[in-house]
Parts: C-alpha cells; structure tokens; sequence
C-alpha cells in the first residue's frame, strides 16, 4: 500500500478517538471536498440486502443453517458432511481407459441444499455415485461425515463391505423409482427401514406418517379422504406416487446425506413442493410464517404448488431432526431456486461451486460500490465469482480453504492493520469487501489519528485509490478478527474500464475541477 | 423384511411366472420320480423272488447269473447240503421259462386280439407239500395265508395243473376267468404251456418286472413234463437252517462239503448280486440311473433360466436393495429360499403326480414301482438341491447388480 498523504505519513495504527460510525461513505466522502475516504463506500445502504451499513446474509439469516448447532448428529461446526478431495475416475482399462472425472474437490456443509449441475456426460453422476459408496474409488479422497460414529468414513481404499456401511449412511432418490413391484409401498419402505440398526420407535407409524405427508393417506391435499396407498403394490401406483414412495424409502431413516437424481421430475407441482419442503425442513427448521405461506388457494399457488394445513404438522413431526444435506442432480427450477449451493461440472470438472448466499452476499456488497454498481449484472457475477471460495459468510474461513482458494480472502486478527494513510497504490493494491469481522477506519487529523466509522460484514473500502490511482486516504485496521474478501488491481482496472463512463462521472465527484481524468 | 419373506413376496406376485417355474420343477421331479421308481422296479425285480421265498443260505449253480439265468445243478446237492451240520432242511425249486398261448383280449384302443399268440412266461415248479414251507405266506406272501398255501398244494396235486399269478400282465389273461378253462379247452379258449395241455387251478401273489411279465407255479412233476427237464436237477436250494445256527458258519461249511458246481448264498448276498447285476451290469440299470442324473440335469437347467429370467428382470430392484445398504449374504439369501419355495411349489405337485404314475406303472405295466418315505425325502432333499445348485448358479447375477447403473 502506499500512503495517500505522503507528507502526513502515519506510521501507527491510530487510537480510535471514541466517534461513533459515520452512517454513510457518501457523508465522509464530502461531496465537495474530494476527500471520500478510501475506506468507505460510496453507495447509500439502500442496496438489496444492505441494511444498517451492513449486509444481511439472506439465505443464512432465512434459514439458519447456523442455527444447527453442535448437534451430536452433525460434524462440529465448521467442518462439513462430505468432503471431496483430488478425485479423479477412469473407465475401461487397458487402451480404453478413459479419465472421466478431474481433480474434483468439494465440501458440503450440514444442512445445505446442493444442486449438481452440466451437462449430460459431465460427470456429475459419477461424481455422485462414488459420493454414494455406489462405486469404488480409484484416485482421490473421499470422507462422509457418519453421525453414528461421530466421524468420517473414507471411502478410499476400503472393503465392500465398509462401502456398504458409507450407503447405509445415505439416502437414495433415484429417477426411476426402483421400487419392488412384489412389496406394497409400507413393505417398500420397510426395506430401508430394516438397515437403521438400534432404532427405537414404531416403524408403521413412521412410514404411515412419511407417506400421508407425501399426500399418499389417507387425506388429499383438500383434507377430503381418500383411500390410502399404504398398502398399494408400485403396479396400483401412478408413477408420481410411486416416485413419493421411493422418496419416502430414502429418507425414513433420516439420513444424513441425501444423494437424488432428479428427484421430483415425475411429480405434479403440489406433490414436488411437499419433496422440495420436506428437504429444506429436514435440512433445517423454518419458521412456521415462512411454511404457512405455502398453504394458499389453487389460484395462488398456480403451478408452484401448494401444502395444505394438515401437512405442516405432519412436516414437523416427520422432519423433526435437522442437518439433512441434499446432492441433487436436478433441471427442476422448484428445486434450484432454493439451492444453497451449485455445483456445476463441465467435462469432468468441478468448474464452478457456488454458495448461493455467498454470492448474493458478494454481489450485493459490489453493488454498493459505484465501481462496480453501473456494470452488467453479468459482469458483476464473474467479479464476484473470481472472489468467491465456497464457504457461506456466516462461516469463518479455515485456514486450508484460504490455501485452496489463494488471494481471494485476506484474514487479519484483531489489531492488525489491513491499509496504512498514504500507502502508493500499485499493481499489488486491492479492493476489500468485509466478509467477516469489523474494522476501524482512521484518518490523521493534525497528525493525530481520528476514527472515522467502524465497517462490519458487506461493507467496502478501498477502492478510492485505486478509481483515483493514488495513495490511501485512511488507514484501516481489525477491530475483531476480519475475513475481507480482496478484488486484486488487475480485476479491478479490468472491471473499472468496463464501467469507463459512468466511473468517470463517479471521478468527477472526487476532482476539484469536476472533470473527467484520461 | 426377511430374504424368505422378499423370495416369498417375490414368487407370489409373479404368479404366472412361478407357475411355469414349479410347473418345470414338478416335471422335473416327475421325471426323478419316474426314473427311480423304475429304478426301484429294477432292484425289486431283481429281489422279487427271493423276498417271496423262505430260506436262510441259497443254493445255486456256480454257474448261477442271475434269476432269469440260474442254470440248473443236480438234486443230489441238496441232499449233500441236508446232511451238513446245522441245516435243518433244503428244499427244491425249479425255474425256467416256457411258452403261452395268450387267450383272446382286448387292445388298448379296444381292438379285439384273438387268442393264440405265444408269449413267453415263467415257470416255477415245487414239491406241493412243501409249498407252504417254500413261499412266503401272509401279508404280502405269495399266499394270503398257510390255509391258502395248504389249498394250493392240494390244487397242484393232479397233473398238468398250474396256479398263476394274479399279478401277471392283463394281456396273459385274467387267472380267475382262466380257471373255468377245462384241461381240453372250451371252444377257442384253451391253456396251453409249451404247447400241451394245461389247467389253470388257482392263483398266487408274486408280481412282475424287468425279468418277467407272468408266473405260473406247478408240481415238480408237472414242470419236469412241461418244460421237458429231468427231475434230476434243480435251479434252487433253500437252506433252512436248524435254530441257532450261524448262517454265515453253515455257509463256509456248505461251501466246503459241496461240489464246485453249486455255490451257496447268504439271503444279503444274494440280493445284493441280483442288484449289482440288474442295477450296474444291465443297460437298463444304467440307462436308469443315467436318466436320474439327466432328470436332475435337466431340472437344474430349467430352474437356472426361469431363475436367472426372473433376476434380470429385478436387477433394478436388486441393485437398489445394494444401494439401500444391504450387503451380497442378503440377495444370496433371497435367491437361495427363492430356490428353496420353488422347489416346494414343484415337489408337491410333482410327487402326487408320481404317486399316480407309480399306480399306472405298476397296474398297467407291470413294474414293481413303489412310493417308499426313503425315496419321497430322497427326491426332495434332490429337488431343493437342483434348485439351490440352479440358484446358486443364477445368484452370480444378482451380484452383477451395479447400484451405480441406478443413477
């Protein structure tokens, strides 16, 4: 960093004098002056997602994947269900060996919705089934979280019969209902239900209860009666009803992980949001205004689907315990609108693995930024990819995810400064997105440091500097331990020439004589 | 859900499906069946006459091959043979075969068979006051009782009069209308055994089989004249040994006081020579015991497609069972009692069918076939392992299941 005032250097990190926050970059800027600190964003707050100075973590604070907690059932926290490590996959041998799958890498956190997407041939499936124990695994790692033994099992290197121990551990949902055609859809279920060793409870019942959720009872969704298909063989069964059955198969034993192949393809719009709601609750609890507003007439519901109110205590009761994580491979919009993470495989890659909420939280924080706020949604996402490491804001980044994903995430602890009044900038200079933490921003005032605001999580700065191509006008420095997200100089002109005109009307704000700089 | 109660579900619902499958199990039982009750018809023709007769050592010619080939010895063995120590009494039996003219009948479609046609039938010839000491009598004897016995002796008294087995094939003619045959004929109906004169005066119990199809029982004298072989020689020896004596002893002593020309036998020896010989040297024996494996082949194969059909119809469902988390001992198990339910569903039927084949064999053609507990378990026990073999062959299917073919 180079020092926006070279005649003013300040060597240490200001003591903060006790102001309080300033509210808004655009007040610290003074419009007149051209003293917009570098530190503080121009944007009024009013962005999406922008509240009191800060971002929301909208997907987080809505769901609460947090809120999980330390159960024993999940990983501790911090750590995730699946891990995926450096796996490749080769089918045929000899001079028909073909590599299938590429250094794949991959973490899903408890509780996460994770949508598979590419291309036919891309090698999610086969991504999945090794996930799934399906296959055996040739090169890489692989580790399921096993609630039971309150550890990971690895899938590398081990026995059939350890596999089997990894499906046990997972529910299957797969496109063609696989259901056997002798067994009615309770004996179906029962099939599953027999492999949960050391249960308690009744397991009529627990299936009984699957399946009337899943409009199979002996109610319908108008709460009229019906005959129930408890006890229909798949032959009696439409296909959407036998695809419910199997759903139910796949999750009456309450897995951990849920691996599916287009999972609600053959259901109609008010059986596939019962699949999809059911996923999300077992994925974590949702509050009862947000499920009462899927109880709504036909005409509202329209295609979308809708609960009936008999349904929601039943989804309480039957999605009582939390943390279900969901691999799906999916082309149901239903279902990819509530993602939380999309993984998109291209010619055996991983290409791209996005947290949906860490997106938005990105996106939302460059918005705010008259950077990057007048370029194309487009290129705000390729922005925002490039800073993106696959770890929801709410989560602190571990220090192997900052190896993995380099230059993307700066963590500072408590006290350290992040940029110094007066640092040059240069091709090393960066733009930060506070992702995590709060810091203080500073300026010398008479060569004593004067505390201009504190930035908490979705807030920017840096990025005065650079547009200007000068000096740092303020220090900043961690107030608590802070993960920033940091946009490097080339991203940034790249980004910035993009934006040329608007941008140079931004500039005109900071220049005494009003004008745009060449 | 239990691998029987899934093997179980499973059959059940493919109700066509497991009927074609225990159709072609109970076939294949039937065959088993079949061809060991022939089987069995060979061995107790083989023994048929010697479990007919009382004696405790059998003497026979040395030249003795079997029971339809005895060769005769001189009588004067037998007389030899009574003087050794601990025999108490050795009794002769003749045994030859000769001819029959078949009296007039019925074809199996009805078609009338006039009378005349020579068939060939067996002659057994005994000294009649002996004839109860000879045969068995009683439940299943050739006499119903000692009285019976006493009542043919005094029928077989006069000359040229036989009694004939009641169980002799239809087509030799029915013993109680024979008998209002006089000795000159009536009309066209005559008796005639090797050609000359005869009177059918009775009746007795022996049976048939592989050796013959008709017996007659005469006096000594009788047989001498018909079949026309001097009463110097005899075909048998029964040996009745003096209380307390130890057949095998008498036996070394026989062996050693008699002549080379004559040999004699334990009542186990003899059968089981009559069996080696029948069963193992005969082509039929073979031939039997060939279709028995055959049969069992052919089930095997049989249980094998409709199996291996079935699996790879359900290898979804199997795989997904794989996928669910159990592991291969449980598909094994749900093929192997599915092997098992078959081979009930095929047994039962198969095995009453046999019952009334046995009863159509034995009626009709003459063969000692006889449903017996040994053979019942027997071919059971053989049925549920040609469909275990069946399944274990088709059970390597089932684990060709890849649950990563479901995605």
């Amino acid at each position: 960093m180079s020092s926006d005032d070279r005649n003013t250097p300040s060597p240490q990190p200001p003591p903060p004098r006790g102001e309080g926050e300033k509210t808004s970059g655009a007040d610290v800027a003074g419009r007149s002056g051209g003293t917009q600190s570098d530190a503080v964003g121009l944007a009024p707050l009013s962005e999406e997602g922008v509240v009191g100075g800060t971002l929301g973590s909208p997907s987080r604070t809505a769901k609460g994947v947090g809120g999980l907690g330390s159960s024993p059932h999940l990983p501790p926290p911090g750590q995730p269900v699946l891990r995926v490590g450096g796996v490749n996959h080769y089918f045929g041998t000899g001079d028909t060996r073909t590599q299938v799958l590429f250094d794949n890498t991959l973490e899903v956190m408890p509780g996460e919705l994770v949508i598979m997407s590419g291309p036919s041939g891309s090698g999610k499936t086969t991504l999945l089934t090794l996930i799934g124990g399906l296959r055996t695994l040739q090169e890489g790692e692989i580790e399921v979280w096993d609630a039971g033994r309150g550890d990971y099992r690895k899938l590398r290197d081990v026995s059939e019969d350890e596999l089997v121990n990894v499906r046990r551990l997972i529910g299957f949902i797969f496109q063609r209902h696989n259901l056997f055609d002798s067994l009615t859809a309770m004996q179906n279920i029962r099939m599953a239900q027999r492999l949960k060793e050391n249960d308690v409870g009744d397991y009529d019942q627990n299936a009984r209860e699957l399946l009337t959720y899943l409009l199979l009872g002996e109610k319908d969704l108008t709460s009229k009666s019906q005959k129930s298909k408890f006890y229909n063989k798949p032959a009696a069964l439409s296909g959407g009803q036998r695809q419910r059955v199997a759903i139910a198969r796949a999750l009456v034993n309450r897995p951990k992980l849920v691996l599916a192949d287009e999972p609600t393809a053959a259901l109609d719009a008010n059986s596939g949001l019962a699949v999809v709601t059911l996923l999300q609750e077992l994925a974590r609890p949702r509050p009862g205004a947000d499920l009462q507003k899927l109880v709504r007439s036909a005409e509202e519901a329209g295609e979308n689907g809708r609960l009936a109110e008999w349904q929601l205590p039943l989804l309480k009761k039957v999605a009582s315990e939390h943390g279900t994580t969901s691999l799906i491979v999916t082309h149901d919009a239903r279902i990819m609108n509530l993602a939380d993470r999309i993984v998109h495989m291209e010619r055996g890659r991983i290409e791209s693995n996005v947290v949906v909420a860490e997106r938005l939280f990105v996106r939302a924080g460059l918005r705010q930024s008259p950077a990057f706020a007048a370029i194309l949604p487009e290129e705000q996402e390729k922005i925002a990819d490039q800073v993106l490491i696959g770890v929801h804001p709410d989560e602190p980044v571990r220090p192997d995810q900052l190896a993995a994903n380099p230059g993307r995430v700066r963590v500072f602890e408590a006290g350290a400064v992040v940029m110094r009044e007066g640092d040059p900038v240069n091709a090393e200079s960066e733009f930060y997105l506070i992702r995590r933490g709060t810091v203080e921003v500073f300026r010398a005032v008479d060569g004593l440091p004067e505390k201009l605001t504190e930035l908490g999580p979705g807030r920017y700065f840096g990025e005065v500097a650079l547009l200007m191509d000068r000096p740092r006008n303020a220090t900043v420095r961690a107030a608590t331990r802070v993960e920033v997200y940091a946009v490097n100089r080339a991203t940034f002109d790249k980004f910035r020439s993009v934006s040329r005109p608007f941008i140079d009307r931004v500039l005109a704000n900071f220049r005494p004589d009003g004008g745009p700089r060449g | 859900m239990t691998p029987l109660r899934l093997a179980w579900a499973n059959l059940v619902h493919k109700r066509t499906r497991t009927f074609i499958a225990g159709a072609g199990v109970a076939f294949a039982v039937v065959l088993v069946f079949m061809e060991l009750g022939l089987l069995g018809g060979v061995g107790r023709t083989a023994t048929m006459l010697y479990d007919k007769l009382q004696f405790d050592l059998l003497v026979t010619s040395s030249e003795y091959l079997d029971v339809s080939r005895t060769d005769a010895f001189p009588r004067a063995r037998l007389a030899q043979a009574r003087a050794a120590e601990g025999v108490d009494d050795v009794l002769p039996v003749l045994f030859n075969v000769a001819t029959w003219r078949a009296p007039a009948r019925e074809g199996l479609f009805g078609n009338p068979i006039p009378a005349g046609e020579l068939m060939s039938i067996n002659v057994i010839g005994v000294p009649p006051d002996q004839i109860d000491r000879v045969f068995v009598t009683g439940k299943d004897g050739v006499f119903a009782s000692t009285e019976e016995a006493r009542a043919a002796r005094e029928k077989l008294t006069p000359r040229d009069t036989f009694l004939m087995d009641r169980r002799s094939k239809p087509e030799f003619g029915d013993a109680t209308k024979l008998q209002q045959i006089p000795l000159d004929g009536k009309g066209d109906e005559i008796v005639r055994v090797n050609g000359q004169r005869a009177r059918i005066v009775g009746a007795f119990e022996l049976g048939t089989g592989f050796s013959w199809n008709a017996m007659l029982m005469t006096s000594e004298e009788t047989y001498s004249r018909v079949t026309m072989r001097p009463l110097g020689t005899v075909n048998f020896g029964l040996v009745r040994l003096k209380p307390g004596a130890d057949p095998l002893v008498v036996r070394e002593r026989l062996r050693a006081v008699l002549p080379p020309d004559v040999t004699v036998h334990t009542r186990t020896e003899i059968n089981a020579q009559e069996r080696r010989y029948w069963l193992r040297l005969t082509s039929i024996g073979q031939f039997l015991l060939v279709a028995v494996v055959l049969a069992v082949v052919v089930g095997v194969i049989f249980v094998y497609q409709m199996m291996a059909a079935d699996i790879r119809n359900m290898l979804p469902e199997y795989a997904t069972v794989k996928a669910l988390g159990y592991r291969p001992p449980y598909l094994t198990g749900v093929v192997l009692w599915q092997a098992v339910l078959l081979a009930l569903f095929g047994f039962v039927p198969g095995f009453v069918a046999a019952l009334g084949l046995y009863r159509v064999a034995t009626d009709y053609g003459g063969i000692p076939t006889g449903m017996t507990i040994e053979s019942a378990l027997g071919v059971l026990v053989l049925t549920c392992g040609m469909c275990l073999a069946s399944g274990l062959l088709a059970v390597r299917k089932v684990h060709t299941a890849d649950p990563a073919d479901l995605f």
